[in-house]
């Protein structure tokens, strides 16, 4: 219960951030977020990547189906003929992978003010 | 251990972080930056849903004065409702740029050589000639006049503020997407941008000259052969104003000296530098058919201007609405009202008059440093015009360029270091206050005199402007300032260091030719000479030799004509070139000669109905063998074209000399000891083209050689972005039928209008509303305007609600 009302505090964190600020503003917010609510690194990592990585894939193919493709297929063709589904792997691929290193961060940062050398798990 | 650990993380995130927003270089190419651009909350992905919402929306603006209905139809054209002129214009600039705002910022960043700011080094080279033309110049003399009539200027901020207060709710993620893959942002609209682009359309419209070309051709040849190999008149042409039109209403013309200009003292030849001259190979058609000659007893006009055809396309479809006015047709991106279109009373329409407009003067340095040239056997001082273009990720690049008293030193001659030459350009200085008020009093006018005084504004590019009215007038103008030039003048480059080479004014536009009403009860333009030869005006220039005389024919035989007539013809590819050509041509033909593969060609040839169709392959064949033709008689010629090129004679001047000298000297071919004539360069080439066409044709990617596969017309992205144009278009036409379509030229707007009450119109363009390249509404024309369909145009009268309008945008004060 703990661990999903997190989940849901920095979802909504990251996902009201990246509507205003630029897209590595999500990147502060999962780090801040890590820090604050002392997850372990580990952990952090998974929490990273499992929120910025679907969030992006979700939209993507949302926005994506909201116009049949049109877009995706020009898109597409500029970067050498990939497909719709490519791009969409790419805008995930980036997320899961940033996401999971800047929460990790996060935690790594908080980590260093630890007394004991084990780490709190969630 | 942990600050390691915690370190290592922070540098391998922040890095990362900070490369994806980086923009990437690969290979020459810079791609945008890759995080911002993948994200599907800025990046690309939001593009995808339109920038607006296919339902109603209430859009609270500052400028907004009362408030404004924009009723938008199925095909997205927006009809605009506005209660006061200044709310028109501003709702105009604003539902725009919600379409074009990436189109309409390139498009002023091109002409005024600011494309290297966003591109970088690769541009550097088209903005210094863009600059060395005086664009901007231009521009700022058109500005410093319109700035004199308070009332007209203050449309053109109304429109500007349209635009901004659209730009000012845009957040980055709202931008279209060419801003995201480029990475750079829209910038405020001035009138500035709107005076670069009326500019940029006379750029392309009147800055066709062959004054490098003519002079050379003259030095090479000499007076006699050039007279011979150039004449002015076609006598088969027939001139937009029609043959027995009275001239009795030109009075004040400026005394003119008849001396012809001295087209000999300038003594060399000149290698032509890249891109500073242009031949665009825009053209157009527009006619008008009397009531007299229709089925419905209603005028009928038709319009078709030929332009690079682009996506976004050069034009957007809208009504304009509000006291005083509703009007309907196609606009520029960047200019306040309607150029072609119509309202409930009249209807207009354009084609280009090809009145030479841009000299070249030779000028003569009066000291090494080229600070000041020789006029009139004195130094006079140049001005300089500092240009500074930045450039993306390099230095920039300052050019002092220098101004004459005839324009700005274009080109450098480094051969020749005593010589420069300079470019006059009459839309440099031309602009008049109140020449914004053309299209703004045409939209609102009702009837001949008002088109008539409304024309008479006009400054440039010159235009062939037809008219009809629902009392049943019709017309046709010559509109635009013209220079009041001496017999010769402006023909070839000029000495400039005489005063009196250059034209002093304009002709005043009562002068221009004009037909009301002429008894052929129809009229044309297809930029063909504007009037027989008998005008007592000189001008000169370049025009077409086909194209008017097929309309003409065609609307001769015509009676009870229909609007579905008129769209039927609007895609009529039959070439008279081809048929004049053919004539000759095929009566030169060997056949003893031929073997069986020729014969097939030779019989295809022969039975062609010089239609310019996609699925045939007689117009390919044609077309080979008509260009070997040209290239193996003026061989004395197409040699010279890297080094010294010379004007290429006509194509009715070489079928002339064709048919009536075939022993002519020109038809020897240089390179072969034997004396041939015009029947041996006949034969020649048909052995040749049938070789070349069995080549082309046998590549399995060229269909047999069918024309659309030859001719391979494609819709360019303005960006030159592949992914968002269209290439491979399967549609009729050739350079010199009414169907006017080649590979990167065509109609870029057809409009059939009837003036019955209600007025009922018709018109496409290869394109569509949304400059979005993820919007439907992109490019859903193209395939319409292929088949030559043009679609029913809505046009409202009060706001009324039809079937037909999908939602409104209502714009109120904030």
């Amino acid at each position: 219960m703990k661990n999903l009302s997190k989940f849901i505090i920095i979802t909504a964190a990251c996902l009201l951030v990246q509507l205003y600020f630029p897209w590595w503003s999500a990147l502060i917010v999962l780090a801040v977020f890590s820090a604050l609510l002392r997850i372990s690194p580990g952990t952090a990592f998974a929490f990273g990547s499992g929120i910025l990585g679907p969030m992006w894939m979700i939209y993507a193919i949302f926005l994506n189906q909201t116009n049949d493709g049109i877009l995706a297929a020009r898109i597409g063709e500029l970067f050498q003929g990939i497909k719709a589904s490519n791009l969409i792997q790419i805008s995930t691929t980036l997320a899961t992978l940033m996401g999971g290193l800047s929460a990790m961060t996060g935690s790594l940062f908080m980590n260093m003010f630890r007394k004991n050398q084990r780490t709190h798990t969630v | 251990m942990r600050i390691v650990k915690f370190l290592i993380s922070l540098c391998i995130t922040v890095f990362l972080a900070f490369t994806l927003s980086q923009p990437f270089k690969t290979g020459g190419k810079t791609l945008p930056p890759i995080g911002n651009f993948f994200s599907p909350f800025t990046g690309f992905w939001q593009n995808s849903s339109s920038s607006f919402s296919l339902t109603g929306k209430k859009i609270k603006l500052p400028n907004c004065k009362q408030k404004v209905s924009i009723k938008m139809d199925n095909r997205m054209v927006p009809h605009i409702f506005a209660q006061n002129d200044h709310d028109l214009a501003y709702a105009q600039g604003y539902v725009t740029a919600m379409d074009r705002l990436w189109q309409m910022d390139i498009a002023t960043r091109a002409i005024s050589g600011r494309l290297s700011e966003i591109i970088g080094t690769r541009t550097l080279e088209t903005d210094k000639i863009n600059r060395r033309k005086g664009h901007v110049y231009a521009a700022e003399n058109a500005i410093a006049e319109w700035k004199k009539d308070p009332k007209l200027y203050s449309i053109l901020e109304s429109y500007a503020q349209g635009i901004n207060d659209y730009i000012a709710g845009l957040q980055e993620k709202d931008y279209p997407v060419e801003f995201k893959l480029l990475n750079y942002k829209p910038e405020a609209w001035t009138p500035l941008k709107t005076a670069l682009f009326v500019i940029s359309m006379a750029q392309t419209l009147a800055a066709h000259e062959n004054d490098i070309e003519n002079t050379n051709a003259l030095k090479l040849f000499g007076q006699a052969d050039y007279k011979d190999l150039y004449p002015e008149r076609d006598p088969k042409e027939m001139p937009i104003i029609p043959a027995g039109t009275s001239w009795d209403y030109i009075k004040d013309t400026p005394a003119l000296s008849k001396t012809q200009v001295d087209s000999t003292s300038i003594g060399d030849l000149f290698g032509i530098p890249r891109g500073i001259t242009d031949d665009p190979h825009v053209g157009s058609n527009n006619w008008v058919v009397a009531g007299s000659k229709t089925k419905e007893g209603f005028p009928i006009l038709c319009n078709d201007p030929h332009l690079h055809l682009t996506l976004p396309s050069i034009w957007y479809e809208v009504q304009l609405n509000a006291p005083g006015i509703n009007s309907y047709g196609a606009s520029l991106p960047g200019v306040p009202g309607i150029i072609i279109g119509f309202n409930d009373d009249i209807a207009w329409g354009v084609t280009n008059s090809g009145w030479d407009v841009l000299d070249w003067y030779q000028i003569k340095w009066a000291d090494n440093n080229k600070e000041s040239y020789i006029l009139d056997g004195k130094p006079l001082k140049v001005n300089y015009r500092i240009e500074k273009i930045i450039v993306k990720d390099s230095l920039s690049y300052v050019d002092s360029v220098k101004y004459t008293i005839w324009g700005p030193v274009v080109y450098d001659d480094l051969k020749n270091p005593k010589h420069g030459l300079a470019m006059r350009w009459l839309v440099h200085t031309v602009h008049t206050p109140d020449e914004m008020a053309t299209f703004f009093d045409l939209n609102r006018a009702h009837n001949f005199d008002e088109y008539y005084s409304a024309t008479q504004k006009y400054c440039a590019p010159a235009q062939n402007i037809v008219f009809a009215s629902h009392e049943g007038d019709i017309a046709l103008r010559i509109l635009g300032k013209m220079p009041a030039r001496k017999p010769g003048e402006g023909k070839f480059i000029m000495d400039g260091s005489i005063s009196s080479n250059g034209w002093k004014e304009t002709y005043p536009n009562v002068d221009n030719p004009m037909s009301k009403n002429p008894a052929s009860h129809y009229l044309c333009s297809a930029n063909q000479v504007t009037t027989a030869a008998d005008y007592p005006l000189y001008y000169e220039g370049s025009f077409d030799d086909y194209r008017g005389r097929i309309i003409n024919r065609r609307l001769q035989t015509m009676d009870s004509v229909q609007i579905e007539d008129m769209m039927k013809m609007q895609t009529d590819s039959y070439s008279i070139l081809a048929e004049d050509a053919l004539a000759v041509m095929i009566k030169y033909v060997d056949t003893l000669s031929l073997n069986a593969a020729e014969k097939i060609i030779f019989n295809n040839i022969r039975s062609w109905d010089k239609n310019f169709k996609a699925d045939k392959s007689a117009p390919t064949q044609f077309k080979m063998w008509w260009d070997l033709v040209r290239e193996t008689t003026w061989d004395e010629m197409f040699s010279l074209a890297e080094t010294t090129p010379v004007t290429i004679p006509e194509n009715w001047r070489t079928i002339q000399l064709m048919d009536n000298s075939p022993e002519y000297k020109y038809f020897d071919i240089k390179a072969t000891p034997a004396k041939e004539t015009a029947r041996d360069v006949v034969n020649i080439s048909f052995k040749k083209m049938c070789t070349e066409f069995a080549k082309y044709a046998a590549n399995p990617l060229n269909k047999g050689g069918l024309w659309a596969n030859y001719k391979n017309t494609t819709i360019e992205h303005l960006g030159k972005i592949p992914a968002f144009g269209r290439k491979d278009i399967k549609v009729d036409g050739f350079k010199d039928a009414i169907n006017a379509t080649t590979e990167y030229n065509g109609p870029s707007w057809r409009m059939v209008v009837q003036l019955s009450k209600p007025v009922r119109a018709y018109g496409i363009y290869p394109g569509g509303q949304s400059g979005n390249p993820a919007s439907k509404y992109y490019d859903n024309m193209i395939d319409k305007w292929v088949n030559g369909q043009l679609d029913e145009l809505v046009f409202m009268r009060n706001g009324e609600e039809t079937d037909k309008i999908l939602y409104t945008i209502e714009l109120t004060n904030k």
